[in-house]
């Protein structure tokens, strides 16, 4: 016998009530002993036990569909005891929730499987799925991200023809074999690399070059993330990361700053790879084509300077916010040149 | 997408009432009327355990158990929230949850390669996600409704696709036109949209929020963000760091107001027949709660989630009360219907709040 609470599902009223098993059938009876119902054992369901929680002993159909007797217990004992063998009362997952040893094992396991995920299996998987799709198909996704950005950042280039037509020729013997096109745009100093194997310079970046070489080091650069295709690879990592986090956290609700914050994290720092990637790709195709990296690293420097110019009080920033940066720190890129010179 | 994400809280009626209990002593306030307290009676250290164990499964097979680990996820909340001696329930089969998880997974797969990949298919598919919305919302509500029950009577939630294009698109929109002047009618439309489409069995909720309950919140929020922005780019002068500091603790600041005010308006602007709804949050109290999860969250590597959110839910809890006015055994059991959970899921998936709290 276990004390418990009966409803009829009919209607929001509960009464005390006891429930008994005999054999194979399951009676509740009010508290005066009368019977309020008798349901065969095979159509009983009870709820998986769940911590401290109350279960219900739902009486005649299957558990999620409409208005059914229901018994409600607290002694989760009881009903285990009562219903063991038969069935009816899981608890398998309830013993593996109470194994201290499990539990210890389950912490360690997700956070060596996260890690093992995030800085190996998504990169690596990633890769293998980027450069196993077909070149065409490669080269013609992303066709219309340049006219995107046309229309929200870049304007077209004050710069004349012939100069346009001077640093193609500079270019052409080293980065511009492919599918790659080269663009010019006007905007803050920087270059772009899209998933179609364009290139993009800003006049801004053409001006602050002294030498044609440190041009062709940035290109170089910019070519460095269209041969490792890096935009594809992070379009992929990041959906990857995305499903993940959902799959583990998406009955977590009340927290989307604490589950959103993690993927961006994690982007970021891939980010970060691609851009070393890519450094290192131009610095070996420097290298063989006998351009001094000295030119690499002084672009980088005139770049860091413009871009600490633009910060009035030229504050520098605190370590943390370099984990919340698309691209390493320049002076560690510069460090890393330098070192490869060396 | 309805809603700034600081104010998640609570889907839909049952989720926020399953979200929250209360604790206050005096248990009438005459006139025939009990304060009943909602109270959370789940642990930080016991839902840990089946919150690790769930992801050590789902890990453990490829992300299937998801589904299993909502279920387990979302009883543990209902069946710890308590009124008045008895306790919610969750009900959803995992199978259902399943199936509509992995059409949600292909579809936001789908979603997300095309929109990074092919920025002008991501349009389009974003204003045809824009366009089923609406409906979408009401399948979530419909299901999360009626996975929901309280003394074996299960909730409901049923809207048409106009009704909810309106209070989920239209009004959001001109309020976002109106450069935020409709805003709090919008938000009152929505959260009058969510309540009075609901039920308990086959009785309706009730909401009677005015919109300057949601102006005033709206200005002193307005007011906080001005406040934040003048002594952000005040202390920016002298140190840029300090600056982003100051910002981020004005802006949680800000956002918990929003949370803790529009969670108060919500319930206490609710009824059931005679029976009513209260809540009263407090700024600094839910403010403690939520940045001392937040910390020792990100310090634990996300290890103390689970602690976090039994905290967040006993907070919510100990300030809900639910006033009734009578007895509670009086209420019908609704007919049958069946419900699936693809909208529930395709809403999680792509995050499209119901601006309810």
């Amino acid at each position: 016998m276990i004390a418990g609470a009966y409803s009829d599902g009919q209607s929001s009223k509960t009464e005390p009530a006891t429930l008994h098993r005999q054999g194979e059938w399951v009676e509740i009876r009010d508290s005066n002993n009368k019977t309020l119902r008798r349901v065969a054992l095979s159509l009983v369901n009870i709820t998986s036990r769940l911590g401290n929680t109350p279960r219900s002993v739902i009486l005649g159909a299957a558990s999620g569909s409409a208005p059914v007797a229901q018994f409600e217990t607290d002694d989760n004992d009881a009903i285990d005891r009562l219903f063991a063998g038969s069935g009816v009362a899981s608890t398998l997952l309830h013993r593996l929730e109470s194994h201290i040893g499990l539990i210890a094992s389950a912490c360690v396991v997700t956070v060596a499987f996260v890690f093992w995920l995030v800085v190996w299996g998504v990169p690596h998987g990633a890769t293998v799925l980027a450069y196993s799709l077909p070149d065409e198909l490669v080269s013609r996704v992303g066709d219309h991200t340049l006219e995107v950005l046309d229309a929200t950042y870049l304007e077209p280039s004050e710069l004349d023809a012939g100069e346009q037509q001077r640093i193609r020729g500079v270019l052409a013997p080293h980065v511009l074999t492919g599918p790659v096109t080269l663009h010019f745009r006007k905007w803050v100093p920087n270059a772009l690399a899209l998933p179609d194997g364009s290139i993009v310079l800003t006049d801004e970046l053409i001006e602050l070059a002294d030498h044609d070489e440190e041009l062709i080091a940035i290109a170089y650069h910019e070519l460095g993330h269209v041969e490792h295709r890096h935009l594809l690879r992070r379009s992929l990592q990041g959906s990857v990361i995305a499903i993940f986090l959902f799959l583990l956290t998406g009955d977590v609700t009340n927290s989307d700053l604490l589950v959103t914050a993690p993927a961006v994290l994690v982007d970021l720092a891939y980010s970060r790879e691609f851009e070393t990637e890519a450094d290192r790709y131009a610095l070996r195709a420097m290298t063989q084509s006998g351009i001094d990296p000295i030119h690499f690293r002084n672009i980088m420097q005139k770049l860091e300077d413009w871009y600490t110019d633009q910060d009035e009080n030229g504050d520098a920033m605190p370590a943390i916010f370099q984990y919340l940066s698309t691209h390493p720190q320049t002076e560690e890129r510069i460090a890393v040149i330098e070192a490869h010179i060396e | 997408m309805v809603s700034p994400r600081m104010q998640k809280n609570g889907g839909t009626m049952a989720e926020t009432m399953t979200d929250s209990t209360g604790g206050s002593d005096e248990p009438t306030t005459g006139g025939g009327t009990r304060v009943l307290p909602f109270e959370f009676r789940g642990e930080g250290k016991e839902y840990f355990k089946i919150w690790i164990v769930n992801i050590l499964i789902t890990i453990l097979t490829l992300g299937i158990y998801s589904a299993w680990a909502k279920v387990r996820n979302n009883r543990y909340f209902y069946s710890n929230l308590y009124l008045d001696g008895e306790s919610f329930r969750y009900l959803a089969d995992p199978i259902t949850i399943l199936k509509s998880r992995i059409i949600a997974v292909v579809f936001f797969g789908v979603f997300v390669v095309a929109s990074e990949l092919f920025p002008v298919v991501g349009i389009v598919l974003a204003i045809l996600l824009l366009a089923v919305t609406p409906y979408l919302v009401v399948r979530s509500l419909a299901f999360s409704n009626r996975m929901s029950a309280y003394r074996n009577i299960q909730f409901r939630f049923n809207a048409s696709y106009g009704e909810a294009a309106m209070a989920l698109l239209v009004w959001p929109i001109l309020g976002a036109l109106t450069a935020g002047i409709l805003y709090p009618y919008a938000m009152l439309k929505s959260s009058q949209f969510i309540v009075r489409n609901s039920r308990y069995g086959s009785t309706s909720f009730d909401f009677d929020a005015k919109t300057w309950d949601y102006g005033l919140v709206f200005l002193i929020f307005l007011g906080l963000i001005i406040a934040t922005l003048v002594v952000f780019s005040v202390v920016s002068f002298a140190s840029s760091t300090a600056g982003v500091i100051v910002g981020a603790l004005g802006y949680v600041l800000a956002g918990v107001y929003l949370t803790v005010m529009l969670t108060n308006v919500y319930f206490n602007s609710t009824s059931l027949q005679a029976h009513r709804l209260a809540a009263n949050l407090e700024l600094p109290g839910y403010l403690r709660v939520f940045v001392v999860n937040a910390i020792l969250t990100v310090l634990t590597l996300g290890l103390y989630l689970p602690f976090a959110k039994v905290r967040l839910a006993k907070y919510r809890a100990d300030h809900t009360q639910f006033i009734a006015a009578g007895s509670l055994e009086e209420f019908a059991a609704a007919e049958k219907e069946q419900v699936s959970a693809l909208g529930e899921e395709l809403g999680e998936v792509f995050d499209f709040d119901v601006g309810a709290i």
